[in-house]
């Protein structure tokens, strides 16, 4: 190495590294915002799920046929979202984005799920005790659901030196909760490639 | 003139390498491997957490024992973020710096950004699926299981290309079958159970004697409950079993998980390369060739040889913790079965550094030839008090890489006891070399579901 080589990789290294290691920044930003930083399964993913999901589960023929025979609009729950994937997928977002998409349709009722009405009757028991006689709630007036949609979220990833390909598919079904009969059935892709360069400056 | 150039090349020197020594001097420096061991073996958490503090925040070593320690605390959220972020670096660190890599070749290895093993990549899931198996989690445990099965595939598919073990561990195979197993999962734990009999057949040959004890009954077991009798019956008699299925058991399994000692850590030592009489001028030609040819002369005895100047280069040296125990034995119900060391993780961690050692030892040759011929540029443009400085420089940054996941165990043992469905309390008692009693101790209200499996754990430091 001569001293002009040298010269130019201290002068470059120390550089580099000084730059590499410049402070923290926050930004604020749209929350509809897409950003991808890993590639791994994120919010924007769960928000363009439950939106295409709801979206087809709601145009399908099941829903037509409940409108000819009912007067009031069906009565859906949100049921187990199973992760078979290879990430820690937080499945409650996921939840909360599905029955958003179906509450913001106006199409269905939705009510609480498992947990959630678990915490509601306490509510109301506690109230049996302590609310005034004209606000008390009643035992028993519960809305009671027509369907509950189940379903499973499973991936593969495929990976060679650096870049990989990460399937997602994300299958979901309507069940009509007086009959068992799987009313509707839908699945959605999700597929992703993360390249990686071998090296950066 | 020729004294402002000296003057000009004397301040690039001195300021290059002060400037490189204070940017590569922030990766672990100060860090006694030893004593944080020693902290985790006596359970001083909050010390060992605390000594970690001397790696950057996004160091993977420190993010790893960090992960550990939390959990052995007891703090399964804080541990799971570290685990995370330390798996996010490692995939980030794929792409290796330029900047970072041509720091390294005039400092030292320290100032690449430690990328994990590929063993410690795998046994991150093993170690993760018991912040979830802790919290009966079904669906985080098994989201741990299918991750070991996808890291051992991936080794598989690109060995031998990476330093891996090519995906055959059949300790982390047969975990993740019972993993499965566990979550009702059958047919997920029969191919995982299938691949850790597969990894006992990795040199061609089938070397029983490395099975997990019950691996061949799960594989028969399983086989035949899914109605696969030809596979059933092919492993009955590779394992010496009854093919015919068995009416399904009341009993239940305890898997006791025996995690013994400390791994072997990396520690610094100094080599000597000799340059001889005469090979300066050769060397400034082509450094590159002459790196490869200096670097096999590692252990070269040269008494009697004209020496031109000793090289002193630093390496990483494995050193072994054997550890105080020898065995240990787990009684249930007047059942005793003795743990079975299924992951020798010490021995991992010694053939992990053995397979990066050529790599390290030819980086540090070409580095020290690069600090030697700026040396002697130094001597001859600046002076001799020049000369001595940048080499006192050089050796000052002249540092190895001895940065590893050290608070996992040096091997992991199993012992698989079948019981009655109920409440128990099992026995543990850990023996020295020598047979003498280091540990008597009874864990009581074990419950176990009839025909179900429970995990548990024992860590001896």
């Amino acid at each position: 190495m001569n001293e002009g080589a040298l010269r130019l990789l201290v002068v470059s290294a120390i550089a580099m590294a000084t730059v590499s290691c410049s402070g923290k920044s926050v930004e604020r930003i749209d929350p509809d915002t897409t950003v991808d930083l890993s590639g791994y399964w994120n919010d924007t993913d769960s928000r363009f799920v439950s939106d295409a999901m709801i979206s087809d589960v709601l145009s399908a023929t099941w829903y037509t046929d409940y409108a000819k025979s009912h007067p009031d609009k069906p009565t859906v729950i949100v049921g187990t979202i199973r992760n078979q994937t290879t990430e820690h997928i937080p499945v409650g977002t996921f939840v909360g984005d599905l029955e958003r998409a179906f509450v913001n349709s106006q199409k269905v009722r939705v009510v609480a799920t498992a947990e959630e009405r678990e915490e509601v009757r306490d509510e109301r028991m506690d109230q049996g005790t302590y609310a005034s006689d004209e606000t008390i709630k009643q035992f028993g007036r519960e809305h009671g659901a027509d369907y509950m949609l189940i379903g499973n979220v499973s991936s593969i990833i495929d990976e060679k030196k650096g870049d990989e390909v990460r399937y997602y598919q994300i299958d979901m079904t309507l069940v009509d909760i007086q009959t068992n009969e799987k009313s509707w059935i839908g699945q959605h892709e999700i597929k992703k490639l993360v390249g990686r360069s071998a090296y950066k400056s | 003139m020729r004294n402002a150039r000296r003057g000009l090349m004397g301040v690039w020197l001195v300021a290059g390498c002060a400037g490189a020594g204070y940017l590569a001097g922030c990766a672990g420096a100060g860090f006694n491997g030893a004593g944080f061991q020693a902290e985790v073996a006596r359970g001083q958490y909050d010390a060992a957490l605390k000594s970690l503090d001397a790696f950057p925040k996004n160091d993977v070593s420190s993010l790893l024992d960090r992960a550990l320690l939390l959990q052995a605390q007891g703090k399964l959220d804080e541990s799971n973020r570290a685990f995370d972020t330390a798996e996010l670096r490692i995939a980030d660190l794929y792409t290796r710096s330029l900047s970072r890599e041509a720091l390294s070749l005039i400092t030292n290895d320290r100032a690449l950004e430690y990328r994990a093993a590929a063993y410690e990549h795998v046994y991150i899931a093993y170690f993760r699926s018991w912040n979830y198996l802790d919290r009966n989690d079904v669906e985080g445990t098994l989201v741990e299981a299918r991750r070991i099965n996808q890291r051992l595939d991936f080794l598989a598919a690109s060995c031998p290309e990476e330093d891996g073990t090519c995906g055959n561990d059949v300790f982390l195979r047969y975990w993740s079958g019972l993993l499965f197993e566990w979550g009702h999962e059958p047919n997920d734990a029969y191919v995982c159970y299938k691949k850790a009999h597969e990894a006992l057949r990795s040199e061609g040959e089938f070397h029983p004697e490395l099975a997990p004890a019950d691996l061949g009954e799960r594989l028969v077991d399983l086989a035949g409950r899914m109605g696969w009798k030809d596979e059933a019956k092919f492993y009955a008699g590779l394992y010496g079993l009854d093919p015919r299925p068995k009416p399904a058991s009341r009993l239940g399994t305890v898997v006791w998980v025996w995690e013994n000692g400390f791994v072997g850590r990396r520690e610094q030592a100094t080599t000597i390369l000799p340059i001889l009489k005469g090979e300066t001028e050769e060397i400034r030609k082509d450094q590159a060739t002459w790196s490869q040819a200096l670097a096999n002369r590692k252990g070269m005895n040269y008494d009697g040889v004209e020496v031109d100047y000793l090289l002193r280069i630093s390496l990483p040296i494995f050193v072994d913790v054997p550890p105080r125990a020898g065995s240990a034995d787990f009684e249930t119900d007047q059942v005793c079965v003795h743990a079975q060391t299924l992951a020798p993780l010490s021995g991992m961690a010694q053939n992990a550094l053995d397979r990066a050692m050529g790599g390290i030892v030819l980086r540090a040759t070409a580095r020290g030839l690069a600090k030697y011929l700026a040396k002697k540029t130094a001597d001859k443009e600046v002076g001799k008090d020049a000369g001595t400085l940048v080499n006192l420089l050089g050796l000052a940054l002249e540092q190895s890489d001895t940065r590893s996941w050290r608070s996992l165990p040096h091997e992991i043992g199993v012992a698989v006891l079948p019981v009655e469905p109920g409440t128990h309390a099992t026995r543990i008692r850990v023996r020295g070399p020598d047979g003498q009693t280091l540990e008597d101790v009874t864990q009581t209200g074990v419950q176990v579901p009839a025909g179900g499996l429970v995990f548990l754990r024992h860590r001896t430091t």
